[in-house]
C-alpha cells in the first residue's frame, strides 16, 4: 500500500488507555498509517469526572504527531460547553465526539454543534441500527439526520456507516456536511461498495475503530480503484479536518 | 493461492447480498488469492430440505477448484439419505448450523461419526454475522467447549471450528480438531494472543457475507503454515489432496 493512510476513528479506552495506545502505534509502524484520530472512552454513561479523565488520558498522546484527538462529551451534562471549549482550546483537540450517553439530536447537543461549527471542529457520532439490544442513548443516522438539519454548517462524522449501511446511508446521502466512516467489526462483505454507490467518494472516510476492529475496515479498502482509495484513506479526511494537526501532505 | 474452508454462495435472508452469485463469489475470492475452497450454499441454510440448494451447488462447483459444503440438520429425518447423496456427489464436508437451526452438538453426533466414516469432515458453524444485526431468527450461542467435545467423541472425523473468537478457542485443542480464521478478524494482531495450535488453523473468509480481503490482511506476514496446515487437513481427511 503506497498511499498514506488516515484513520479517523480509534479509541483508547479507559483503564487500558497506555496499553491501547502500545497497540495503536504498532499499528501504524505495520500498516503505514500516518495518522490516528482518537477519542478515550469509559462507560456507557460517564459522570463527569470520567469525562474529565477520559479526556486527559487522550490529551497525553497528543503530543505524539501520529495521533490526532476528539474530546468526548456527554451533551447532557451541564457542563458539556464547557469540557467542549477546554478541549478545543486548550487540551489540542481537533473534534468532537458524542458516543452513547444521550441521542445526538437531542436539544442539549445545539449549543455544542454550534460551537463546533463556529471553530470547524468536525463531530463524530456513534451510530448503531442494531435489531438487538439498542440502548436508550444510542444514535441511528434517524437522530443523525435531524441533527445534520438542525446545523448546516457544522460538519458531521457519521460512525460505521450507520451501524447498518442498509438503513443509514439512504439518511444521509443527500446531506453535503455528514461524511461517513467504515469503522467497526459490523463492516460487512460490501458495505463499502453499497457506500460508493450511494455517497460521491469525497464523503467516505476510512476509520477502523482500533483496537477493537481493523481487518473489516482495512480489507474493503484495498480492493477500490487507486484514485478512490486514495480518496477514502486519506483526502477525505483531510477535507474534513481542513488539514489541521499538520497532516498535509 | 489460498484454500478456503469457509466461503458461501447464494442469498442472504436479512439483507440483499450483492457480490452473492457464484460467479461473483469465485471472481472475489480468486481477486482475493483465493484459489479454492468449501463453499457452502446460503440458501440450503433456511429450505426446508437443504438439499435443494445444496444439490445445484454440487453440480456448479464441478471441476472449479471449489468443493461444496453441504448443509445438514441431525435432527431432520432424512439427513443419512441427504448425506449419502452428498458423498457420492462428490462434496467434501458437511456444515452444521446448531446456532440456526436449533439443536445441541451432542444430536450430532451419530452425523458426525458417519460423516467421518464416508471421508468428509465437519464443520460446526459458530455464528454466521454480528448478533447486533439478527432479525427474526436469533442465532443461539454455540458453545465452543461442546464443539470440542464432539469431535472427541468422534474421533473418526475432522472437525472444524468456524467463525469462533479468539476468546472462544482459548484452551482447545485435539487430535481430528481444527478451527477457521474467520472469526479472528476482530482486533489488532488475534494471532499474537491465539491460544490454540497454530498448526490446527485453517484459513476461512465467510465471504461473502465478509470481505475476503479484510480475511487475508488479517493474516500474519509469515502465512505458508496455512498451507501446510491444509495438507494436513486434507490428508487427514481424505487421505491426500486430489
Amino acid at each position: 500500500m503506497s498511499e498514506p493512510i488516515f484513520d479517523a476513528h480509534a479509541h483508547i479506552w479507559l483503564g487500558r488507555a497506555a496499553q491501547d495506545a502500545a497497540l495503536l502505534r504498532r499499528a501504524a509502524e505495520k500498516y503505514g498509517i500516518s495518522k490516528i484520530y482518537i477519542s478515550c472512552l469509559g462507560s456507557h454513561t460517564p459522570d463527569p469526572a470520567e469525562i474529565e479523565e477520559c479526556n486527559r488520558q487522550a490529551a497525553r498522546l497528543l503530543s505524539d504527531p501520529l495521533f490526532g484527538g476528539y474530546v468526548t462529551v456527554a451533551p447532557e451534562q451541564p457542563g458539556a460547553l464547557e469540557v467542549l471549549r477546554q478541549g478545543a482550546e486548550e487540551q489540542g483537540f481537533s473534534g468532537m465526539k458524542i458516543w452513547v450517553s444521550c441521542l445526538c439530536d437531542e436539544p442539549c447537543c445545539d449549543r455544542l454543534y454550534d460551537y463546533c461549527g463556529a471553530w470547524g471542529l468536525p463531530v463524530l457520532v456513534h451510530t448503531f441500527a442494531k435489531t438487538v439490544g439498542q440502548l436508550a442513548g444510542e444514535s441511528t443516522a434517524v437522530h443523525l439526520r435531524r441533527a445534520a438539519l438542525r446545523h448546516p454548517g457544522t460538519k458531521f462524522l457519521m460512525a460505521h456507516l450507520g451501524g447498518n449501511c442498509y438503513h443509514g446511508l439512504p439518511m444521509v446521502r443527500d446531506l453535503p456536511n455528514v461524511w461517513v466512516d467504515l469503522s467497526g467489526s459490523n463492516c460487512r462483505g460490501d458495505d463499502l461498495p453499497y457506500a460508493l454507490e450511494l455517497l460521491e467518494k469525497d464523503r467516505i472516510v476510512f476509520g477502523t475503530d482500533m483496537p477493537g476492529s481493523f481487518a473489516m475496515s482495512y480489507g474493503q479498502v484495498l480492493a477500490l480503484p487507486q484514485e478512490t482509495r486514495r480518496k477514502i484513506l486519506w483526502e477525505n479526511a483531510q477535507a474534513l479536518f481542513d488539514g489541521r494537526d499538520g497532516n498535509a501532505l | 493461492m489460498l484454500f478456503d474452508f469457509g466461503c458461501f454462495t447464494g442469498h442472504w435472508p436479512y439483507r440483499r447480498l450483492r457480490r452473492g452469485s457464484l460467479e461473483n463469489c469465485r471472481a472475489d475470492l480468486a481477486a482475493a488469492g483465493v484459489g479454492g475452497g468449501l463453499m457452502a450454499s446460503l440458501d440450503a441454510v433456511f429450505y426446508n430440505d437443504s438439499w435443494e440448494g445444496d444439490g445445484p451447488l454440487l453440480e456448479a462447483l464441478s471441476g472449479t477448484g471449489f468443493s461444496p459444503a453441504v448443509c445438514l440438520n441431525p435432527e431432520l429425518p432424512w439427513w443419512r439419505l441427504r448425506l449419502g447423496e452428498a458423498a457420492r456427489a462428490g462434496a467434501r464436508a458437511v456444515r452444521l448450523y446448531p446456532g440456526i437451526h436449533g439443536y445441541p452438538l451432542e444430536a450430532a453426533e451419530e452425523l458426525c461419526r458417519e460423516a467421518g466414516r464416508l471421508g468428509l469432515g465437519v464443520i460446526v458453524t459458530a455464528r454466521m454475522e454480528d448478533q447486533r444485526l439478527e432479525y427474526l431468527l436469533r442465532q443461539a450461542p454455540v458453545d465452543p467447549k461442546e464443539a470440542a467435545a464432539l469431535a472427541k467423541k468422534c474421533p473418526g472425523t475432522q472437525v472444524i471450528l468456524s467463525n469462533f473468537y479468539l476468546s472462544e478457542l482459548e484452551g482447545l485443542s485435539g487430535e481430528n480438531l481444527w478451527a477457521d480464521t474467520a472469526g479472528l478478524c476482530h482486533g489488532l494482531f488475534p494471532f499474537e494472543y491465539l491460544e490454540f495450535p497454530r498448526e490446527r488453523l485453517l484459513f476461512a473468509s465467510f465471504a461473502p457475507l465478509q470481505c475476503p480481503e479484510s480475511a487475508v490482511c488479517n493474516l500474519p506476514e509469515e502465512r505458508d503454515f496455512l498451507d501446510g496446515n491444509t495438507r494436513t487437513y486434507w490428508e487427514a481427511c481424505h487421505g491426500g489432496i486430489s
